[in-house]
């Protein structure tokens, strides 16, 4: 069922996305154009044509920084709103009528948000090149000059901590959403504020662990096995370091999104509030 | 395998919203085969109680059973639900709302539900955002009642249309439900429904004043259903 819901939430997405994705790639392939158009200009010596070309490089460049600060706004409030509106609204007295689990309505939400966010930002890299580089030979020569197998391997743990990160703000999101539901009235209202209120708390438990740890670290066992790994890690090279320090990284993130979603399962599964 | 004569069974069902408690203690137990008035004013616990047994909200206290099994994956395979408000995704075509529910529901009769448009004279490749309050209520309708369901729980369908749509929806009810089914209708409008009813529910401030047979209802107080709502329900 779960992929039977997952072709239905694209479709119900597309319509907002695909949009604005044609609209970068037509823009970043005008600008590209008259880059390249410029170029030749430049070299032929036709100074009022190459003003021409220059302002046309400056509107194609302002329209796509533009765009992409569109389709940063809709892939927010389409993520937010899709789960909301299509779970938590009216929609949602069909999605938990359907005979699917709980936690295939929330995979049906969160599979596409990181989707779209990802190709999102795959796109930008994409499309930026040619607008402001003029291509992608020097885009690559800044970004992947001298790029080794042993860089590959660490982008990948990248990869994985920026999508495991974007799981756990989305997951974070519909558990504000998930609370706010409980309330018999203004339940966006109420999702705002448990939104704000979690965030507050979540800094003060974080400065006050720092706190905590900077005043008795000394005395945890846990503090002297972590001066010990890191002193032990000097004999480890850069990418060892980084490939270990990242992996810890992934697993705590995985770990801390897979208990958030189970967390917003357990919530519509007792607590479901379609008032 | 044989089927349970009873398809909803409640017991102490309790359903509090804050300090407000909508429904107190409803204990019923619901055979096959009937079609069921749930009968009371605005804010007596018709659509609290419908919503219990359509899993969208849960119990404060006390358990409800479909088909002999808790509400679940298998409960809303047999329950088909048209609640009292739009659901269906507006921006999809009416023909793609008639796949969804076939790719959904295993009981779901793909060509019932085609008829039963065509029949309107709706166009299926209309999106449903185009088409009259009227039509997308007829639409939610048609897509609930294809359904081969145990149990169909419909929350006010005639309330809120003109007299030539309730004839329509009355007769698209009686027309389409599984006769080994139960129909329980929410409604405050009861002289429309009242000659299909075979048993009442009376609701009253989130109780049970009656549940009985119809005949048996109108024999005891000389009345028609309509008329013992009157009495009951007044103000």
């Amino acid at each position: 069922m779960l992929s039977k819901l997952l072709k239905y939430e694209y479709r119900a997405t597309a319509i907002y996305f695909l949009p604005i994705y044609a609209m970068l790639v037509l823009v970043s392939g005008f600008s590209y154009a008259v880059r390249l158009i410029g170029h030749n200009v430049n070299k032929s010596g036709n100074y009022p044509f190459a003003k021409l070309v220059d302002t046309l490089i400056t509107t194609f460049g302002s329209l796509y920084v533009l765009l992409a600060i569109a389709l940063a706004i809709t892939t927010f409030i389409v993520i937010i709103m899709r789960f909301y509106k299509n779970l938590l609204g009216n929609e949602g007295y069909l999605m938990f009528t359907l005979p699917v689990s709980v936690e295939e309505n929330i995979l049906a939400k969160l599979i596409p948000a990181i989707t779209w966010f990802f190709g999102s930002c795959l796109l930008g890299v994409l499309t930026v090149a040619p607008t402001f580089w003029g291509g992608y030979r020097d885009f690559f020569n800044t970004f992947f000059y001298e790029y080794s197998v042993k860089d590959f391997f660490l982008d990948l743990l990248l990869i994985v901590f920026f999508i495991a990160c974007l799981g756990l703000s989305f997951l974070f999101y519909y558990l504000c959403m998930c609370i706010g539901q409980l309330f018999n009235s203004h339940k966006f209202i109420a999702s705002a504020a448990v939104y704000i209120g979690l965030q507050g708390a979540l800094q003060v438990l974080a400065i006050v662990g720092v706190v905590l740890l900077m005043s008795f670290g000394g005395d945890f066992f846990l503090f002297d096995a972590i001066v010990d790994f890191i002193s032990n890690m000097e004999a480890l090279d850069g990418y060892q370091m980084a490939y270990i320090f990242f992996g810890i990284i992934d697993v705590f993130v995985l770990l801390c999104a897979a208990g958030l979603f189970w967390i917003d399962c357990r919530i519509l599964k007792k607590k479901l509030n379609l008032t | 395998m044989e089927q349970n004569p009873v398809i909803l069974e409640t017991r102490g069902l309790t359903k509090n919203f804050g300090s407000k408690t909508a429904l107190k203690e409803i204990n019923l137990s619901i055979y096959r085969g009937k079609i069921i008035g749930l009968l009371g004013p605005n804010g007596s616990g018709k659509t609290t109680l419908i919503k219990l047994i359509s899993g969208l909200i849960q119990p404060s206290g006390g358990e409800i059973r479909i088909n002999g099994s808790p509400i679940g994956i298998e409960s809303k395979n047999s329950v088909a639900y048209l609640p009292d408000k739009s659901y269906l995704n507006d921006w999809m075509r009416v023909a793609d709302l008639v796949t969804m529910f076939g790719e959904f529901y295993s009981n779901f009769d793909k060509e019932l539900a085609h008829k039963l448009i065509h029949d309107l004279g709706i166009d299926e490749h209309a999106r449903l955002r185009t088409l009259s309050k009227g039509n997308q209520e007829k639409i939610q309708l048609i897509l609930v009642m294809a359904r081969k369901a145990d149990l169909y729980v419909l929350d006010e369908p005639i309330g809120g249309v003109d007299p030539a749509a309730r004839e329509y929806i009355i007769n698209t009810i009686i027309g389409n439900y599984n006769e080994n089914a139960t129909v329980i209708i929410s409604t405050h409008l009861i002289m429309e429904i009242e000659n299909i009813l075979d048993e009442a529910i009376f609701l009253k401030n989130g109780e049970i004043t009656i549940f009985d047979n119809c005949d048996h209802i109108r024999q005891e107080s000389g009345k028609s259903l309509d008329g013992v709502f009157r009495e009951v329900f007044r103000c």
